[in-house]
């Protein structure tokens, strides 16, 4: 039957056997390695051996060194030299173990010859088989068996009484000795090819256990690698952008990183971030309340705080902080978060806001200019009036001048009187008189409102400054109804109910402006509930002060809310106005002033068909030392 | 890769080749030599060891002058032996298993030999020692080795058995090499005497040093030849 060649072996054989065989080559290196001990240490006992048991060699009293000593030397020294210098050039190669085998076996033979062929010395030539089957390599039993059945068979033919102890040895006897060497070798090459056998089966687990640590190894640079450029990528957004992202010990409120990027925007390196109490001596005293509570606020969330830091220049810089509340590695609670500069959008909104309030102002003109025009026109009338009356009585004054005159000189006439009387009748004197003086009145009054007027169109249109002060609510309410009445005169009467309020810590131009949205509101509102009759509708405001805490509530008789667009009202540019109306703004601003700027709170009640109130609650945060008078 | 790079390296690699062929046959080259210098070392050694001393014919008969008493009807053996002869070591080693057979049938002697002008501690060595503690065996220290001469013996080892009559049944030594025990033709032939056999020979080469300086030998003798 043909042999079938053998199958191409797979990449995992070629690993194992390659395993295999440098396991084998290392093992057999260690051993040559041994081997070097055992050559320098047979030697050194050779020449002991020479040099206690047959040192000299004697004839009568003349005494020389024997032969054995020289030959553990010298012999000696040439059976272990070369031996030892293979294992040097060719560690682990065939040769060198080969040699070895020889060697050892010579060994035997001189170490029975020094020790005058002691049966125990014999042992030596057993017992080094057993030691060179440690190679793992039959093989090397071959040599050193031809080398002791060599040696049996030269000496047995050259010297055969040294040997067997006869001189005529039948041509087997080398045989013999030899066949107890062999009888060695068989049980050494099975333990030899049974260790060859196991050591292979280690080997393939070893192999697996490579590739799978070889697998493990690219996927753990792979992850370390993609690892490395998300971090890095992350690291580069992070620190390039303008947002410093931070994180901070809540309960030491210390800041444990800050992005390089925090030098750029404020000029502080970010390692003195990290000090104690940075953030406190940094932040606004105005907003300092805010930071112990920072925690707090994250604790249900995501939360977005400002404050102003102080640039290392001096300058303060609004910061946006978007938060979060984390556990670290270690499960300690530490605050993440992200801070942008928002100096420019504050500008921006304060100008907005005061452009917003101007274009309140500007949209309240006509209203305004109306409202100034109606005393304006009290104050022309009776100016005209009054002018008029004193050319009257200009003439009538003249006429009792030359009476008096007249009167002095003995020269009045009753024609003259007559004149008079008739002049006084033209011109009704006693109305003249009666409503003159009405006339000033109303003209001083008309003035006033004037004055009223201009005054609360001033306080409104005034920029705010950039710090809060104290400020009357109430007398800022009325400024505020005074400048919008035009707004609300034809459709609603307003109503008024100041209670006893303190005054609070706000920038009340912006207070005004959001009252002043609202009250538009609920007069648009009322109109648009009303329209086509000759009714009028209501608008209450009523102030109350709660704790530590304002209240405003602005009432209004319009329509209400509908329900399906209560939860959007306060959105910006949302309305449901026509065109020209309104641009949606109002409440958006209104919330901002009061939620996002004074922390305070707006709320409303409505019942369709029935109207709506709105609640502003702001907290009053007074500092007496800044009251405004 | 340039051209002349790649011949570079081609030369490396092939020259690599080169050296590790070189080496490969200068070692085997090592290898056979070794073996061949060593074999020779050991050839050497070997026939060293084979080869034996002087020996001359022992006295027919037991010399009358000797001082060694003997017993009539009970074989007598002799074994002159330098003290400090290490091949002597076998002989006696050899000596002490056939008086394990034979001690109660044998008289046996082994002759010390002091040279002149050294004491009598110079020659009891642990050779001395292992004779003396032989059963059956009378250790004597033989004065300038004139007992030894008496019976002719020149080297260490040298053995002469004589039977009850006083006859020469075997002279000779009884080992088969220089200090080497074991089976050996000298032994076998003493023992087949003793037993009542006719051995091969009765005689057997002796391994040992000579008893006798070789110098003061050839001035005596000529010393004698010349007084003669």
């Amino acid at each position: 039957m043909r042999q079938q060649s053998s199958e191409p072996k797979s990449d995992f054989d070629v690993r194992v056997e390659r395993l295999f065989q440098q396991n084998m080559n290392a093992h057999r290196v260690r051993a040559d390695r041994v081997f070097v001990y055992v050559m320098a240490g047979q030697w050194i006992f050779g020449i002991i051996l020479a040099l206690v048991l047959s040192p000299s060699t004697w004839a009568g009293k003349v005494q020389t060194t024997h032969v054995h000593v020289y030959t553990a030397v010298f012999l000696g020294g040439l059976i272990s030299a070369l031996p030892i210098a293979l294992t040097f050039l060719r560690p682990g190669a065939p040769v060198t173990r080969h040699t070895i085998a020889v060697a050892q076996m010579l060994w035997s033979a001189l170490l029975i010859h020094l020790t005058g062929g002691r049966i125990e010395t014999h042992f030596h030539v057993f017992g080094s088989l057993a030691f060179l089957a440690f190679y793992y390599d039959w093989m090397v039993l071959i040599p050193a068996t031809v080398t002791v059945a060599a040696d049996h068979f030269f000496r047995g033919l050259l010297w055969p009484e040294s040997v067997y102890g006869i001189t005529n040895p039948e041509w087997w006897r080398f045989l013999e000795h030899a066949f107890w060497v062999v009888f060695e070798d068989i049980v050494l090459i099975m333990y030899v090819l049974r260790g060859l056998e196991q050591s292979r089966a280690i080997s393939r687990p070893q192999v697996e256990l490579e590739i799978l640590n070889t697998s493990i190894e690219h996927q753990v640079q792979e992850r370390t690698r993609e690892l490395a450029a998300s971090r890095e990528q992350y690291r580069s957004l992070l620190e390039t952008t303008l947002a410093v992202p931070w994180e901070l010990d809540p309960d030491l409120v210390r800041f444990t990183y800050v992005g390089p990027q925090a030098e750029g925007s404020f000029g502080y390196p970010a390692n003195d971030w990290l000090g104690d109490g940075f953030l406190v001596d940094h932040v606004h005293s105005d907003d300092r309340s805010l930071i112990p509570n920072l925690g707090k606020m994250a604790q249900n969330g995501k939360a977005e705080v400002e404050f102003r830091l102080r640039a290392q220049e001096g300058h303060w810089i609004w910061v946006r902080n978007i938060i979060n509340l984390v556990n670290d590695a270690n499960g300690k609670p530490v605050l993440r978060g992200i801070m942008l500069d928002i100096t420019e959008r504050r500008t921006l909104e304060t100008e907005l806001a005061q452009a917003q309030k101007l274009e309140s102002v500007g949209r309240l003109a006509s209203g305004v200019a109306h409202e100034i025009n109606t005393p304006i026109q009290f104050v022309g009338d009776s100016v005209h009036f009054v002018r008029d009356t004193v050319k009257d009585l200009s003439g009538l004054l003249g006429k009792y001048q030359t009476l008096n005159e007249s009167f002095s000189s003995g020269k009045v006439s009753a024609q003259m009187m007559a004149e008079i009387a008739e002049e006084e009748q033209d011109m009704d004197l006693p109305f003249l008189l009666e409503e003159t003086p009405k006339a000033l009145d109303r003209a001083l009054e008309g003035l006033d409102r004037v004055a009223v007027i201009v005054r609360s169109m001033k306080e409104f249109a005034h920029p705010d400054q950039k710090e809060k002060t104290a400020a009357n609510l109430n007398q800022a309410i009325a400024s505020t109804l005074t400048i919008a009445s035009n707004e609300y005169k034809y459709v609603a009467e307003v109503e008024t109910d100041f209670g006893e309020l303190p005054l609070v810590r706000c920038h009340v131009g912006e207070i005004n402006q959001a009252v002043l949205n609202i009250v538009v509101n609920a007069a648009h509102a009322i109109a648009d509930s009303i329209k086509g009759s000759d009714a009028k509708g209501r608008i209450r405001l009523k102030t109350r002060h709660d704790g530590n805490q304002v209240v405003i509530a602005i009432a209004d008789t319009g329509g209400g809310i509908p329900d399906d667009i209560r939860d959007k009202i306060f959105d910006p540019f949302f309305t449901t106005k026509e065109v020209g109306r309104g641009t949606g703004q109002g409440l958006a601003i209104a919330r901002s002033v009061v939620v996002d700027k004074h922390g305070g709170t707006l709320e409303f009640h409505t019942e369709v068909g029935q109207g709506t109130t709105f609640f502003i609650r702001l907290p009053i945060d007074f500092k007496p030392s800044e009251a405004v008078a | 890769m340039s051209s002349s790079e790649a011949l570079r390296d081609s030369k490396n690699i092939s020259g690599g080749r080169m050296k590790e062929k070189v080496s490969s046959r200068m070692i085997v080259t090592a290898v056979t030599v070794w073996f061949l210098i060593v074999a020779a070392g050991l050839f050497a050694f070997t026939r060293y060891k084979s080869t034996p001393g002087d020996l001359v014919p022992a006295p027919g008969a037991w010399p009358p002058e000797s001082e060694l008493a003997r017993t009539a009807g009970i074989p007598t053996l002799v074994m002159s032996s330098h003290p400090r002869c290490p091949c002597t070591r076998a002989s006696i080693a050899e000596l002490n298993e056939l008086m394990s057979q034979f001690h109660d049938r044998l008289t046996a002697y082994v002759l010390f030999v002091k040279p002149a002008g050294v004491s009598h501690e110079w020659t009891k060595t642990d050779l001395w020692q292992s004779a003396s503690r032989i059963a059956g065996v009378h250790v004597v220290i033989d004065e300038n080795g004139i007992e030894a001469a008496r019976f002719d013996a020149l080297t260490s080892g040298q053995v002469v058995l004589y039977d009850g009559a006083g006859r020469l049944q075997f002279s000779g030594g009884i080992t088969g090499a220089r200090g080497h025990i074991g089976d050996n033709l000298g032994l076998r032939r003493v023992i087949s005497l003793l037993s009542g056999e006719d051995p091969d020979r009765t005689d057997s080469p002796v391994f040992g040093c000579p008893l006798h300086d070789p110098e003061e030998m050839l001035k005596e003798h000529h010393d004698a030849t010349t007084k003669f």
